[in-house]
């Protein structure tokens, strides 16, 4: 026995170059199923790697990649240049970056039996939220469905409690409409007036949903499946339909901004659904250790491949960012660590 | 070897070198597993060898920050911090192990390593981890395996050798034996105090039930005593459900005697002096629970795949649920090995659930009912523990619970069925010494066919068709030494060992008949034995004080196990 673990001291040496580790990220809970599929590519392509995920929210997952707590985070907006730079941690001086990972579309869910389809614009979706609007049979709503009979239900608002990246993209949407008063305190927290806030995980959320004829919910898209039915939201003055092809098309002509400290995704409600959480993946510059930015830039890669963003759409629903977007960030994420 | 030899020979010596004896039959058996098995390759291993690393460097708290929602962040070697790229092959038992990379000693950077056990007790993992502080890469995983593989190594030598000081010790000590089920020494060669657990459970029941069945005399068995108070102290620091099972376990150790039995022993000075001794210990484990129960807040919640909460399902579901899956788990008792991903052969587990099923029934077969209080209680037990551990975490966690967990309370039942058993005379005719000649044989088939089966599953990986030639033909990954040379030494390793409990239950019988020595072919085995049963019995009854059988003749006394 104690010659067979001498024999193992032939693989005491690290050969040069060698990828191969765990690395450790937090971020955003909209990301766990992302980050998993991304994760399995990645150690199917690359022997000896694995990503250890724990999605307590974007807030605490930058906090623990600036502190030092995770080797990369995912979160729902990229880094400011400011932040980007500041970033210490695991970084060296160079701070870090900040790249557009995936889509993951957000739905407004609704439960009415015997309905399977309705029309919600920003007007009204904002004053159902607050409230302003109790019963499906609102002429409000009613004026935006002609053809559908909806019922005299109270709407019951199953909303996710604030900060939350399903959040984000709604206060997105309601605040770039005209005519409509919608002041968030942060980009990701509803405004005070937004009614019945829920402290639970996404699927508990759903589960509420489920069991409440009358209720609306904020989900994402990959919730929502084909267990509720998800309102059609009016961009540009045209409904459009929470479906995979809507969003690519939102995703395809919208703009990419690219900058050394990161690539943005926007989602553009002229072509397409556009209601959806950007997935931002952070992560350092370069390393304090060398292996790490081999690691970290290995993973990056491979979580923009081809593969990796199939399975993030086929396991989570998550979209792959604009061609564009893919080129320039991986491009970005290869120059990682030059200066070592 | 000739000390081996000449123990063998003579059955079961004193408890001394009974206790090296076994501790080294044991060592060898988990450090068998340890080897074989691909490093991670053990349930929950990568979360356990972290914890090691990081306790025996000085995190031993949770530090402010550093506890989210998939376990606690450490500081530990980048070898260590890397091992759950290890894990490419769990859960598919068709993948061999040769996807996972190989671990290099110079990868020592410090780096952040994620453990799920991060709250848990140091204890065992103050001396599991020790090997990393002097060595690095895959040898000091796998000494760090050896250590703990010697741990339960210790603890299960002790409780057998306690159970060969019962005064009628042979049928405890024949069912304590087939309980070491090949699942049992899989959790022995890995990384996990789930295997510490199961072994200090059995060690602190079989002590307990010595001194009680020694009430008059505890000076007699002071070893026993002295294994109650280090299992004790060891149970109460290792996982918190550890001590339920150290509670089942004298629960039924006293259900199994009278109670005045139990209210004496504990007026007993060296009893008392024990208790003394122990009760510091338990403290300390019960101070570990405050402290970890006012850690540092969790930033997140377990995401899905380590808790799968139900925080509406009412309870009672919950509980109907585990009870009606009690027998679900006896497949996992016997052998399901990995990451749950690896099933013992259909035979084995055939095997193993007829002589449970059987020592299950023995009570309902053997009057008087009431006899058999110990056991009805461990019976209970076994039935409403799980269950009712499991429905209090039902709704925060989910459905988490797997057979490993229970199986000291395993250990227990099948102790106690053979403490209900040890007043019938053992069986000595030529008939019965060739049928447990014959049994004893299929279980060292049965655990190394077992042995070499998990083996495959990681040489070649198990496919649908038969693919056993392939581990000889094109073996894609091999542990240290080789599958082949792992396999030839378990199975010398099990036979001394079969070889061992058969000479101290038949003295004088061989575990072997060789064709001259029964007269010819055919006729072997019976013959054979009626030619050595007298003499040797004889012989050893003045040099084995406990091996029980002439104490009586009959096929059962009339007084049972409560009444004794």
């Amino acid at each position: 026995m104690l010659t067979g673990l001498l024999s193992l001291s032939a693989c005491a040496t690290t050969p040069p170059g060698t990828v191969q580790g765990a690395l450790t990220g937090i971020g955003s809970n909209a990301a766990q199923g992302a980050v998993s599929a991304w994760g399995l590519a990645w150690g199917g392509a690359v022997k000896g790697t694995s990503v250890s995920y724990s999605p307590d929210g974007s807030a605490a997952g930058l906090k623990a990649f600036q502190d030092g707590q995770a080797h990369f985070a995912v979160s729902s907006a990229p880094l400011t240049q400011q932040e980007a730079i500041s970033v210490r941690g695991m970084c060296t001086s160079d701070g870090a970056v900040s790249v557009a990972a995936g889509v993951l579309p957000v739905g407004v869910a609704i439960k009415i039996k015997g309905v399977n389809d309705v029309v919600l614009d920003a007007p009204t979706l904002a004053a159902i939220l607050q409230g302003e609007i109790t019963r499906w049979n609102d002429p409000r709503i009613t004026g935006l469905n002609t053809g559908t009979e909806l019922p005299d239900l109270e709407i019951t608002v199953i909303a996710p409690e604030g900060p939350s990246d399903t959040v984000r993209p709604v206060n997105d949407y309601l605040n770039g409409e005209a005519g409509v008063a919608w002041d968030p305190d942060s980009p990701d927290s509803w405004p005070s007036t937004v009614i019945g806030q829920v402290s639970s995980p996404p699927l508990d959320l759903a589960d509420k949903l489920d069991d409440t004829n009358g209720g609306l919910s904020i989900l994402d898209g990959s919730i929502i499946g084909n267990r509720f039915t998800a309102a059609q939201l009016v961009f540009d003055g045209k409904p459009r339909r929470l479906q995979a092809s809507s969003v690519v098309d939102a995703v395809t002509t919208g703009e990419v901004d690219s900058s050394p400290r990161g690539v943005v995704q926007k989602l553009d409600g002229a072509s397409g659904y556009a209601l959806g959480t950007v997935l931002y993946v952070h992560m350092c510059r370069e390393y304090s250790e060398p292996a790490l930015t081999r690691l970290s830039r290995s993973l990056g890669q491979s979580l923009l491949s081809e593969d990796a963003q199939k399975n993030a759409n086929a396991f989570a629903f998550v979209m792959s960012p604009s061609k564009t977007a893919v080129s320039e960030a991986r491009a970005l994420i290869g120059t990682n660590g030059d200066g070592q | 070897m000739t000390l081996f030899l000449s123990n063998v020979r003579r059955g079961l010596p004193r408890p001394l070198p009974t206790f090296g004896l076994l501790a080294t039959i044991f060592a060898l058996l988990f450090g068998l597993w340890a080897v074989a098995t691909p490093l991670m390759g053990a349930p929950d291993e990568p979360a356990h060898t972290i914890k090691a690393a990081a306790v025996v460097r000085g995190q031993v708290l949770v530090e402010e920050g550093t506890s989210f929602g998939h376990g606690v962040h450490v500081r530990v070697p980048n070898y260590i911090a890397s091992l759950h790229a290890q894990s490419c092959y769990k859960f598919n038992r068709a993948q061999a192990a040769d996807c996972a990379a190989p671990v290099y000693a110079d990868d020592t950077f410090t780096n952040i390593g994620v453990t799920s056990a991060g709250s848990y007790n140091p204890m065992y993992y103050w001396v599991v981890g020790l090997p990393t502080l002097f060595m690095s890469g895959a040898p000091a995983i796998y000494a760090m395996r050896l250590v703990s593989a010697a741990l339960c190594a210790l603890f299960f030598a002790a409780g057998f050798t306690a159970l060969t000081e019962l005064r009628r010790p042979k049928y405890p000590v024949l069912v304590a034996a087939l309980t070491m089920t090949p699942m049992i020494l899989f959790l022995g060669g890995g990384i996990n105090p789930n295997s510490l657990e199961i072994a200090a459970t059995m060690a602190a029941f079989a002590g307990f039930v010595v001194v009680l069945d020694n009430w008059r005399n505890t000076r007699r068995v002071l070893p026993a005593l002295a294994t109650v108070v280090a299992a004790t102290v060891v149970l109460a620091n290792a996982r918190q459900i550890s001590l339920v099972w150290l509670l089942c376990a004298l629960i039924v150790g006293v259900c199994s005697f009278r109670l005045r039995r139990t209210l004496a022993v504990f007026t007993d000075k060296r009893v008392l002096t024990a208790v003394a001794v122990a009760v510091p210990g338990a403290l300390l484990g019960f101070l570990w629970m405050y402290v970890a129960a006012n850690g540092p807040a969790n930033v997140g919640v377990a995401p899905e795949g380590i808790a799968n909460p139900h925080p509406d399902a009412p309870l009672y579901r919950g509980f109907m649920i585990m009870l009606d899956r009690t027998y679900d788990f006896f497949p996992q008792y016997i052998g399901t090995m990995g990451w749950l991903d690896t099933p013992a052969p259909e035979l084995v587990t055939l095997v193993w659930g007829g002589l449970m099923i059987a020592a299950l029934v023995v009570p309902f077969c053997v009057r008087p009912l009431r006899n058999w209080t110990g056991y009805w209680v461990a019976l209970a037990m076994l039935y409403l523990v799980p269950a009712l551990l499991q429905t209090a975490l039902w709704r925060g966690m989910g459905f988490i619970w797997q057979g490993r967990y229970t199986l000291p309370l395993v250990v227990v039942l099948f102790v106690s069925v053979g403490l209900g058993l040890r007043k019938l005379r053992f069986p000595t005719s030529p008939v019965a010494v060739h049928i447990s000649r014959v049994m004893f044989w299929l279980i060292v088939f049965c655990h190394t066919l077992t042995f070499v089966y998990v083996l495959r599953r990681y040489v070649v990986g198990i496919s649908e068709i038969a693919n056993w030639q392939t581990l000889f033909s094109s073996p894609d990954w091999q542990p240290p030494l080789g599958w082949f040379t792992l396999t030839a030494a378990y199975l010398l390793v099990t036979a001394a060992g079969v070889l061992l409990l058969f000479r101290y239950l038949h003295p004088g019988q061989p575990l072997i008949v060789r064709a001259a020595a029964s007269g010819g072919k055919g006729k072997g085995p019976a013959r054979a034995g009626r030619q050595h049963e007298q003499p040797h019995v004889g012989e050893t009854a003045s040099t084995m004080p406990n091996t029980g059988d002439p104490v009586t003749s009959g096929s059962e006394v009339k007084t049972g196990p409560g009444q004794s």
